[in-house]
């Protein structure tokens, strides 16, 4: 029916259009194809005539018994493989539908490749798992912390299976001051995935009423992919989205990734591991809270004895053992100061009054009257003073005079003039000569004799010769 | 720091949180002498508070029924016999 309404559709284009080229019809025709397919497209094929390009993308050819497809693998996703894909093999490619202009060719674009394995189930889960990845249940941003010390732990499990045995040996084990709070459900087969959601978002509902719980436990033992695959459902990853108690993920073995772990907030490998990742070990905070009160004690007692230190230390100080020493030591250098201050002061003041005296013995010194007065008590000194000699001369002459009598009267030189002897003087001057030396030719002298005085003439004095 | 009325209703993470911070809040010298010694005090009632909710806390396991109107019960369980084989 599609190609009869083509073929109806199509002759027509040409006498109501312009004639297109080439270009324009592939571009038209790529737009029809973007505008009705869906950008992603899980398409179950087998592999042929693939050939690996020295550049490293991968041409193939899907293909049914009914029909086939040209694809392309780019080679930064044919880098990314898991496996080696091979002419035969079965596989699930997701990727879109395209144009190639070049060659007019609609290809399909491998973005990933994963070999078919169980088929629908695993197509189910790609869908599943590109739908909620695009809605952000996955992101690693919104998982929330599991609490550390849990009071009590919810569990999602079977009542009957391998897991619940090992979450409670666990958790007994580890950890056994926590209350374990079981909702019992079907995990496998029909309704278990809803009764699973149901019961998670029971537990959220009533948490408050059945004294709170602070983490879950969703989970099972291992199995079969379908034995799994209530944990692959839809409801479940939504009702681990919705939860506000957060949620550990513990679904079969180590190997089996759910859709329920990736959105758990934490994912164990098995449910063991979700019990030993939903509790600490007791003992091992017991230890922890043990050295909590060690540290405690040691930090109070540094502390004190710190304190003693700083107060032993102060009492050292010298001024806490005198504190009035530093005070007299101050009052000392204070009086101190306080007497050099008034001997300076007396000192200044002495040679200030000594200057002014000198100042003023000088000044006075200069005044007219007082100079006259102290010339005229000098006049009056000197003039007593000279009165004085004068008396004691004449006294001392009055004296000499009479013992000079006397003498002249013992020793009577004119005795000897008597016996002949005279005596010659200058007549100038009265002097006795005593040698021819003592006069020149001419000079006047005067005789002495006995009987009178007689005046002569010097004609030729002559140098005494002593032995002529 | 808000006062609180009752410790008892602290969460073993709460009073852990609180005690680490005090302790180490002594350690690095920030108190102090009376503050220090008031610290220390509330201090050893969490410690105490913690070690009473690890050891006095009994391990009970339940598990939850419904009663008729849809009210989830937590019903004492006796635990499976303890075998320790994995799966």
């Amino acid at each position: 029916m599609f190609d009869r309404d083509r073929r109806q559709t199509i002759p027509q284009a040409p006498s109501n259009l312009r004639p297109l080229t080439v270009s324009q019809l592939n571009a038209l025709i790529r737009q029809v194809l973007a505008d009705n397919l869906p950008g992603t497209i899980h398409l179950v094929g087998e592999i042929s005539n693939l050939s690996r390009h020295s550049s490293g993308h991968v041409y193939l050819t899907l293909k049914d018994d009914q029909g086939e497809i040209k694809a392309v693998m780019w080679k930064s996703n044919a880098a990314g493989l898991k496996f080696k894909p091979t002419d035969g093999l079965e596989v699930v490619a997701t990727g879109y539908v395209d144009v190639y202009g070049p060659r007019g060719q609609y290809q399909f674009y491998i973005n990933r490749l994963e070999p078919r394995g169980v088929g629908a189930l695993e197509l189910a889960f790609r869908q599943l798992h590109t739908r909620l990845e695009r809605e952000g249940l996955f992101d690693p941003a919104r998982k929330r912390k599991i609490p550390r010390f849990p009071r009590t732990i919810g569990v999602v499990t079977s009542p009957t299976g391998a897991a619940i045995r090992d979450i409670l040996h666990t958790i007994r084990r580890r950890y056994c001051c926590a209350s374990i709070l079981l909702h019992p459900v079907k995990v496998q087969g029909e309704g278990a995935a809803e009764e699973i959601a149901a019961a998670i978002a029971r537990l959220n509902r009533f948490s408050d009423s059945l004294g709170g719980i602070d983490v879950l436990i969703v989970g099972r033992g291992g199995g079969s992919l379908e034995d799994l695959w209530a944990f692959n459902e839809e409801v479940v990853a939504r009702a681990v989205h919705a939860s506000r108690i957060p949620v550990i993920s513990g679904v079969g073995h180590e190997v089996d990734v759910t859709i329920c772990d990736l959105v758990a907030d934490l994912r164990a490998p098995t449910p063991t591991a979700a019990a030993e990742l939903a509790c600490p070990v007791l003992d091992e905070v017991l230890d922890d809270l043990a050295g909590c009160e060690l540290r405690l004690r040691r930090a109070i007692r540094n502390h004190l004895d710190h304190a003693h230190r700083d107060l032993a230390g102060i009492e050292r100080l010298e001024w806490f053992r005198d504190p009035c020493g530093h005070l007299r030591r101050a009052e000392q250098q204070l009086d101190e100061m306080l007497s050099r201050l008034a001997y300076g002061c007396s000192r200044r003041l002495a040679r200030y009054r000594e200057r002014l005296h000198e100042i003023h013995v000088r000044l006075a010194a200069r005044q007219p009257t007082a100079r006259l007065q102290s010339e005229k008590m000098a006049l009056r000194q000197d003039l007593r003073h000279l009165v004085r000699m004068v008396k004691h001369r004449l006294e001392l002459d009055a004296r000499g005079l009479e013992s000079f009598h006397a003498r002249i009267e013992a020793s009577s030189y004119r005795q000897t003039l008597a016996r002949g002897f005279s005596i010659t003087r200058l007549k100038r001057g009265r002097r006795i000569i005593t040698g021819p030396d003592q006069v020149s030719p001419g000079d006047l002298v005067i005789t002495e004799t006995a009987a009178g005085e007689f005046e002569s003439r010097v004609e030729d004095p002559r140098q005494p010769r002593l032995f002529d | 720091m808000a006062k609180r009325d009752t410790d008892k209703d602290l969460t073993f993470e709460q009073a852990r949180a609180e005690l680490e911070s005090i302790i180490t809040a002594i350690e690095q010298g920030k108190f102090g002498l009376e503050e220090m010694i008031a610290q220390s005090e509330r201090a050893k009632r969490l410690h105490d508070h913690c070690k009473r909710i690890l050891t006095e806390a009994e391990a009970r396991i339940q598990r939850l029924q419904l009663a008729d109107d849809g009210t989830p019960l937590a019903v004492p369980m006796e635990p499976p016999p303890d075998e320790s084989a994995e799966e």
